[in-house]
């Protein structure tokens, strides 16, 4: 048991569990992307002329943009060895019993219901929540609340969709979303109306006849004035995939006194290139939180921004970061102050372990006219080797003179003094290490709904398991 | 024929015929003129720097002389007028006035250090008096030919220049000084500063940059090489007081050997655009440096300062401190790095950048950056940007101090942290009267 427990998936980690089969989808496209290929998804998808015409002009974008200069090493990216499109079965892809014996224990380990781990493991092509859901779905359905996949949305709500779409992340922004503009497939689409509170957080597996977790989603969130949503993407348990390109796009309005808190948890598996833009724009009083969790993947670019449109919004950043061996986590957030009278904050937190190298990369700009702006960066980073790697790299922009601007940041090491405390009253240097580590990360963790935070603390002290020594 | 070449020089644009025609005019050695030649065909072929935060396009080389001459009358007017008037360095100073250097202008050497082995000259004179120091240290271990075009440009065209090399455990307590004029509008200067303390030894040097007379210089490439021995104390000050027209641009490398130490200060008033990188490599365990930076802007003023503290050794201490208060429409960037290379256990740095901004026009961006790759270290760095304190100036209003004079008296204060760090009374004392002029 204790050795199976030393359940180390950064390591060979596609030849142990990497049990993907040939058949579990009904269709995909022929590998690489051209306009052709572009063309065949939205046709496939019966998409009208606009969106048609929208992901090709991205395309042309895609194919016109270079490469970021910047950030992590994308060298081993190839655009022609993809697929991009992939419309999964409905049916099983696996057996349970196929499952090996490891992943079934760190589903154990985090304690994760029997129904989501038959999903994760890739068993089920839905995580099973009908029951749960259908009675949720009600609640909102009565609020007026639309939640489902963004596919469905553009057939059911067009002119909603049409409205916002490609507002917040225009194709040009960047290569890769422009590429997600082209390709998009899946992800979340939810209104809510004004005024309305969503009490219950809404997760992206509660939602039923969508490809989730898919290579590009694109995530729409619209809040109406005065209403509130959590809204809740990924999970912190493992995820295969065998894909090695994930890019997504999410875009959120907040508008005037709403607020919307976004909560992803990224735990791809290490074969994976995750390249996302996420930005949200918040008006007047509206309040703006990414909550932001960066564990797996082989390469991470994802910097969740607020751009503060009107006076009194408010953004928040808080995003965490464990960088494994061979991992590079170049994740942190931007505050991009249009307004006068806003504030932003951003708290990241880092863990580099072994060969692991984790970034922050963040950008507060105070536009000329934004006066009155606070925004505090706050930045920790902790290695835990001494082949660990670490860096900070802020960029702050500021045209206003009446500002508050602040960044700060440390790098140290688990404190000798901290350890000799805990490892003389009895706790393992592991033991310890753990709890510092936990200690260290606590005040995001203590963001997250209760039973995330169970999980993501149980998964950092999984893979805190054999670092001593 | 001397007097030919000269005048065949100050009417040269920047191009190959001007690197060897100043290689002829100053007789040089053939290593050195086949240096000036590689760095020009560097300079030829290498791009326009990236950098993303300066405008060089109306950098017109083409206008540009590549060598001006020497301006005796001007010069000392120039030195009564600038913020350190040079007095102080009763240890020596040398005077280049363009791009030349006059030994009548400046003070000679202190006879008693010139016994003791101290060299202090003009580079190009260094050049021929010990060429093997120079040829050992010239763009070899601190600054490359190719690190950009600036770079290579200055390697082709250095003028004048200084050599100053303090052999070991050999105490210099008057402070030394270079001060460099430029009197002449459209000219180019590429001063060369080369440094070496010898081991156990320790010293203060002053870098001085000012214009006199005309706008200028249209553009300066400054290099600055300095190699602290083991054991060596290093006090470097640069002020950088040219006309508020000029262009300039400065690379500065410091490699610091075993438990050496130096501290470094960067003051920067002047230029229309300023780029100064300041690099100290803490090559060896127990080196240490301490980077101070205080800068003023106003009227269309640009500066920028990108600054490295590399960690290459463990047991290495790095302290940066850079400050910068803007008004009108300048505009500062702060651009730096704390790097901590694999192995550099135990190191220490620290880093903060603060800005204070006067009026809604003003810009400062700041870019502190932290690139580590041991473990058992202790870096932090911080940056803020601010007005002035209201509830510090109300706190003087209501003592009935005058609005304009509490507003100076606090940007005076703010500057106070970095002056009181200055290892050079009259110099802190001469900022402070400066600051306080501009601020009538």
């Amino acid at each position: 048991m204790a050795n199976a427990l030393n359940f180390n998936r950064r390591e060979g980690y596609l030849e142990k569990y990497g049990f993907h089969d040939k058949n579990s989808y009904v269709y995909r496209t022929e590998k690489g992307v051209s306009s052709r290929i572009v063309e065949e998804i939205s046709g496939l998808k019966g998409e009208p002329e606009w969106m048609r015409n929208f992901r090709l002009r991205s395309y042309g974008i895609f194919e016109k943009k270079s490469m970021p200069g910047w950030g992590a090493d994308l060298s081993g990216l190839r655009f022609d060895d993809l697929y991009y499109y992939v419309k999964p079965s409905d049916k099983k892809g696996r057996n349970w019993d196929e499952v090996p014996e490891k992943v079934k224990l760190t589903f154990e380990r985090l304690g994760i219901p029997e129904a989501e781990r038959k999903y994760l493991a890739g068993v089920e092509a839905q995580y099973d929540s009908e029951s749960v859901y259908s009675s949720l779905k009600g609640i909102w359905e009565k609020l007026g609340v639309i939640f489902c996949s963004t596919d469905e949305a553009l057939k059911k709500y067009p002119d909603i969709v049409r409205q916002y779409f490609g507002t917040v992340i225009p194709p040009g922004d960047n290569k890769f979303a422009a590429l997600n503009s082209a390709v998009w497939s899946g992800g979340s689409f939810i209104y809510v109306p004004a005024g309305v509170k969503v009490e219950i957080p809404l997760q992206a597996y509660f939602r039923i006849n969508a490809e989730s977790a898919g290579q590009f989603e694109r995530t729409l969130i619209i809040a109406e004035p005065g209403s509130f949503v959590h809204y809740v993407e990924g999970c912190t348990a493992p995820v295969y995939s065998t894909n090695s390109l994930h890019s997504a796009v999410v875009e959120i309005v907040v508008k005037e006194g709403a607020r919307v808190r976004y909560t992803s948890i990224q735990n791809w598996s290490d074969n994976v290139y995750n390249l996302v833009t996420k930005r949200a724009f918040a008006y007047k009083d509206a309040t703006m939180e990414w909550l932001d969790g960066n564990l797996g993947s082989k390469v991470t670019m994802k910097y969740p921004s607020i751009y503060l449109m009107e006076k009194g919004a408010r953004g928040e950043v808080l995003s965490i970061a464990y960088a494994g061996n061979g991992q590079h986590q170049d994740a942190g957030g931007k505050a991009v102050h249009i307004a006068p009278y806003t504030s932003s904050r951003i708290v990241s937190k880092s863990i580099s372990k072994g060969t692991g190298r984790s970034s922050y990369r963040g950008l507060v700009h105070v536009r000329k006219g934004a006066h009155h702006v606070k925004s505090k960066v706050r930045c920790d980073a902790l290695l835990l080797d001494d082949r660990a790697r670490s860096d900070t790299y802020p960029v702050m922009e500021i045209n206003e003179d009446e500002v508050d601007i602040g960044h700060e940041a440390t790098v140290s090491k688990v404190g000798d003094e901290q350890l000799f405390y805990l490892t003389s009253r009895g706790l393992t240097e592991e033991e310890a290490t753990a709890v510092i580590v936990s200690g260290f990360i606590e005040p995001i963790v203590k963001q997250l709904p209760m039973e995330y935070a169970i999980e993501l603390n149980r998964l950092i002290e999984l893979e805190m398991e054999g670092s001593v020594g | 024929m001397e007097e030919r070449t000269l005048e065949l020089l100050t009417r040269q644009g920047i191009t190959r015929g001007a690197v060897e025609e100043l290689s002829r005019l100053n007789d040089e050695p053939e290593w050195l003129r086949k240096m000036r030649l590689l760095a020009w065909s560097i300079y030829e072929s290498s791009p326009v720097p990236p950098w993303k935060r300066i405008d060089l396009s109306s950098i017109h080389l083409d206008e540009l002389t590549a060598f001006a001459p020497g301006e005796k009358p001007v010069a000392d007017v120039a030195v009564a007028n600038s913020i350190f008037s040079g007095d102080e360095a009763r240890g020596g100073r040398i005077v280049q006035t363009n791009s030349v250097v006059d030994e009548t202008l400046g003070s000679p050497l202190d006879p008693s250090l010139s016994m003791k082995g101290v060299v202090f000259t003009s580079l190009e004179k260094a050049a021929a008096t010990h060429p093997e120091m120079v040829r050992k240290h010239l763009f070899v271990d601190a600054v490359k030919l190719t690190e950009n075009r600036f770079v290579a440009m200055n390697g082709a065209l250095w003028g004048g220049g200084m050599f100053l090399y303090v052999p070991p455990f050999t105490e210099i307590t008057s402070p030394l000084q270079y001060t460099l004029i430029a009197a002449q509008s459209g000219a180019a200067l590429f001063p060369h500063l080369l440094i070496i303390v010898g081991e156990g030894s320790s010293l203060t040097f002053v870098d001085q940059s000012a214009t006199i007379g005309a706008d200028g210089p249209a553009l300066a490439s400054q290099v600055v090489e300095i190699f602290a021995n083991p054991g060596a104390q290093v006090n470097y000050v640069s002020v950088q007081e040219f006309s508020r027209t000029a262009k300039n641009f400065a690379l500065k490398r410091a490699i610091l050997s075993r438990d050496s130490r130096m501290i470094w200060t960067e003051i920067g008033v002047g230029s229309k655009v300023s780029r100064v990188s300041a690099e100290a490599i803490l090559r060896d365990p127990g080196s240490e440096v301490q980077l101070l930076g205080l800068y003023f802007g106003q009227g269309e003023q640009r500066l920028e300062y990108d600054t490295l503290q590399l960690h290459a050794a463990p047991h290495t201490k790095s302290d940066l401190l850079y400050k910068g208060a803007l008004r009108e429409k300048a505009h500062s960037v702060f651009n730096g790095l704390i790097r901590v290379e694999r192995g550099a256990q135990r190191t220490d740095a620290y880093q903060a950048n603060r800005n204070l901004l006067l009026s809604n026009t003003s810009r400062a961006d700041s870019l502190p950056t932290l690139e580590i790759e041991a473990n058992d270290v202790r870096c932090t760095h911080g940056a803020t940007v601010g007005p002035i304190d209201p509830d510090q100036l109300f706190y003087l209003l209501a003592r009935g101090i005058e609005r304009e004079t509490a507003e100076k008296l606090l940007v005076l204060g703010f500057y106070e942290a970095v002056l009181q760090k200055i290892p050079l009374e009259e110099l802190r004392e001469a900022i402070r009267n400066y600051i306080e002029r501009e601020l009538e």
